[in-house]
C-alpha cells in the first residue's frame, strides 16, 4: 500500500486538471490523509464555487476504497449528506476497483456534481426536486445554500 | 508496463497473470488478493467476467504459460489441473496446490531438478499440505467458487421460472386457481424443468413454454385443482 | 535554675519559632490556594455567565429567519419595496405561474442578495425547498397555495404563519417610510 500511495503522490505533483485545483496530502510525513480543492463544473449550479474534499486512505488500500467527504454544510447535492459531507457514489462503494486511484475518484466526484442521481439520495429534498423535474427550483435552492454557507 | 493494482512494473521476473478473455495483466499475487478480498472474479480494469488466466513466468529465459482456472480451488493441482484430493504441496505465498510428481516434472523440463520444491508462481518453497497454515484461505477459495456457482444457478432458476409463471398466469387470471395453488404448482413445475435441463438454461434444446404448459396441465389434474 | 530557665527559654523560643513557622506556612499555603484556586474558579464562572448572557442577548436580538411563499397576492404587490427585506435572513419561494422581482420586468436586484429568491416550476418543489431551508418561521397565504399547506411542514419549520389577508401581510412587512 505504501509504495502505491507514494507513486500516486509523485504523479499528483505533475497533475494538471481543469477542475482539480489542488490535491495534496495534509502532511508529507503521512500520505494517508489528503485534501483536495475542486472547482464546480461549468454549466452546473456549482460553477464559480470551489469545494474542499477530505480523503482518508485505509491501510488496506487499494483493496478497499478511500473515504471521501466534503466539508460539513458546504455541498448541497442530492447524493451528498449536507450535514456531514458524506458522498454516495457507486465507485466508492460496491463498484470499487483497485485500479482506481485518488485522482480518478476526485474526477468521478466532479462528474457527480453534474450528473446527480436521485435514486440514491443523501439529500432528500434536492433529490425530490430532480424527481419532480423542477430544475428551476433545483438550481435556485443549490444556489441559495452555496451563497448562504459562504457567509 | 505496470500492474494496475500495485502500480509496480510487471517485471520479467514477476509472475504475471493475464486474465481471459480480456488479456489485462496483473501480478498474480495482486489479482488473487483482490479476488479473495472482493469475492468476485471480474477484471478490475474492464469489469468483464473472467474464468481463466494465463500465468507467465520467466525461468532461465523460458516462458512457461499455464492456463489456470480462476475458479479452481486450491485442492486442484496447478500443473496438471486434476482435482483428485491428492495435493501434497501447497505454496503459502500464493495459496496454490501441487502434486509432488507434477512439481518434479516441471523442474525436469526446466533442467532444474534440484529446485523442484518451488512454487511455479512465486518461487518460494512449497510446504507439505499437512503442514500448511493457510486453511482459512483454502476455505475462502472454496467459498468463492461455490458462491459463483450459486449465483449462476440462481440466474438459471429465475429465467426458467419466468416461463412457468407466464403459463400459470393464464389460469390465475381466469380465477381457475388460487395464489397458494399458483405457488405450489410453480414450485413443482419449475423444479421439474431445472432437472430436465440439467440446471442450465438452454432454450435451444428445450422449448420451455411448451414444456411448462404441458407439465402444469399434468400437475393441475393430478392435484385436482382445475379441470383442463 | 539559670540553666533550666535557659533551657526552657531556649525550648520556648524553639517552640515559638517552629510554631510561627508552621502558622506562617499554613497561612501562606491557604493564601496561595485562594490566590491560585479561588479567584480563578470564580473568574471562570463569571466568564461563563457573561458568555451565556451575551448569547441570550444575541439570540433575542437576532431576527428569526423567515421563509416566505410568494403567491398571487404577494406577486401582485409590484410597487412594494420587497428589496428592503432581502437584507434580512429571509428566503422568498415563488410558486409556479407567479413572478417576483423578475429581472424581465425591469427589476434590478443586488446580486449579493438575489440568491434569496427561489423560483419553482412545481408546487411539490416549493415544499421541498421549505423542508430543505428549515427556517424559523414560514409565512404563507395557505388559501392561495394549490393543495394547501401539507401536514408534515410543521416538522421542518417551528412557526407557520398562515396569512389570511393583504392587511395581515402588511403587518408582517411594514411599509417603509
Amino acid at each position: 500500500m505504501e509504495s502505491r500511495i507514494l507513486k500516486e503522490y509523485k504523479d499528483s505533483r505533475s497533475l494538471q486538471s481543469q477542475y482539480i485545483l489542488a490535491l495534496d496530502p495534509i502532511s508529507t510525513d503521512d500520505l494517508t490523509h489528503w485534501e483536495c480543492t475542486i472547482k464546480g463544473p461549468l454549466h452546473s449550479p456549482f460553477a464559480n464555487h470551489t469545494f474542499k474534499l477530505r480523503i482518508d486512505i485505509p491501510q488496506t488500500y487499494p483493496l478497499t476504497t478511500p473515504i471521501c467527504k466534503f466539508e460539513p454544510f458546504a455541498m448541497p447535492h442530492p447524493n451528498v449528506n449536507f450535514e456531514t459531507g458524506e458522498i454516495c457514489l457507486d465507485i466508492l462503494d460496491t463498484n470499487w476497483s483497485p485500479v482506481f486511484n485518488i485522482q480518478y475518484i476526485v474526477e468521478a466526484i466532479v462528474w457527480l456534481l453534474n450528473e446527480p442521481n436521485f435514486k440514491s439520495p443523501l439529500n432528500l429534498d434536492l433529490a425530490n426536486l430532480l424527481r419532480f423535474d423542477d430544475l428551476k427550483a433545483y438550481h435556485d435552492l443549490i444556489s441559495y445554500h452555496l451563497n448562504n454557507s459562504a457567509k | 508496463m505496470s500492474c494496475p493494482i500495485c502500480l509496480e512494473d510487471l517485471a520479467a521476473n514477476d509472475i504475471i497473470s493475464e486474465l481471459k478473455p480480456c488479456n489485462h495483466k496483473y501480478h498474480l499475487v495482486c489479482i488473487r488478493k483482490w479476488q479473495l478480498d472482493s469475492n468476485q472474479l471480474k477484471c478490475p480494469y474492464c469489469q468483464c467476467k473472467t474464468g481463466k488466466m494465463n500465468l507467465k513466468l520467466n525461468k532461465l529465459n523460458s516462458v512457461v504459460r499455464i492456463v489456470y482456472d480462476t475458479k479452481k480451488s486450491i485442492d486442484d493441482c496447478q500443473i496438471c489441473g486434476l482435482k483428485d484430493g491428492k495435493i501434497e504441496f501447497i505454496c503459502d505465498e500464493c495459496e496454490l496446490g501441487y502434486h509432488e510428481s507434477c512439481l518434479h516434472d516441471v523442474s525436469n523440463d526446466l533442467g532444474m531438478q534440484t529446485t523442484w520444491r518451488e512454487c511455479i508462481n512465486c518461487q518460494s518453497e512449497v510446504v507439505h499440505s499437512e503442514r500448511n497454515s493457510n486453511m482459512r484461505i483454502i476455505e475462502s477459495f472454496k467459498r468463492l467458487s461455490l458462491q459463483d456457482q450459486e449465483e449462476e444457478l440462481k440466474e438459471v432458476k429465475v429465467r426458467i421460472q419466468k416461463h412457468v409463471r407466464n403459463a400459470l398466469n393464464n389460469y390465475y387470471e381466469a380465477k381457475k386457481i388460487t395464489s397458494e395453488q399458483f405457488t405450489e404448482v410453480n414450485k413443482l413445475v419449475s423444479r421439474h424443468l431445472y432437472q430436465i435441463s440439467n440446471n442450465r438454461y438452454d432454450d435451444q434444446t428445450h422449448h420451455y413454454d411448451t414444456l411448462a404448459k404441458s407439465r402444469i396441465k399434468m400437475e393441475l389434474q393430478r392435484l385436482g385443482y382445475a379441470h383442463v | 535554675m539559670t540553666t533550666d530557665h535557659r533551657r526552657l527559654t531556649r525550648n520556648g523560643s524553639l517552640v515559638r519559632t517552629v510554631g510561627t513557622g508552621v502558622v506562617l506556612a499554613i497561612g501562606a499555603g491557604i493564601a496561595c490556594w485562594y490566590w491560585w484556586r479561588g479567584p480563578n474558579a470564580s473568574q471562570e464562572t463569571n466568564r461563563l455567565q457573561q458568555k451565556e448572557e451575551e448569547e441570550h442577548r444575541k439570540e433575542r436580538e437576532k431576527e428569526p429567519s423567515r421563509c416566505v411563499i410568494v403567491t398571487k397576492t404577494l406577486s401582485e404587490m409590484k410597487d412594494f419595496d420587497w428589496q428592503k427585506f432581502l437584507k434580512d435572513d429571509i428566503v422568498f419561494i415563488v410558486v409556479p405561474g407567479e413572478t417576483f422581482l423578475d429581472p424581465s420586468q425591469g427589476f434590478e436586484i443586488d446580486p449579493k442578495v438575489g440568491y434569496k429568491i427561489i423560483r419553482c416550476d412545481t408546487i411539490l418543489g416549493v415544499w421541498s425547498c421549505v423542508k430543505s431551508l428549515k427556517k424559523d418561521s414560514l409565512i404563507v397565504i395557505g388559501d392561495e397555495v394549490e393543495g394547501g399547506i401539507p401536514d408534515d411542514i410543521s416538522n421542518f419549520t417551528k412557526n407557520i404563519r398562515d396569512v389570511k389577508s393583504k392587511e395581515e401581510l402588511l403587518t408582517i412587512f411594514p411599509i417603509p417610510f
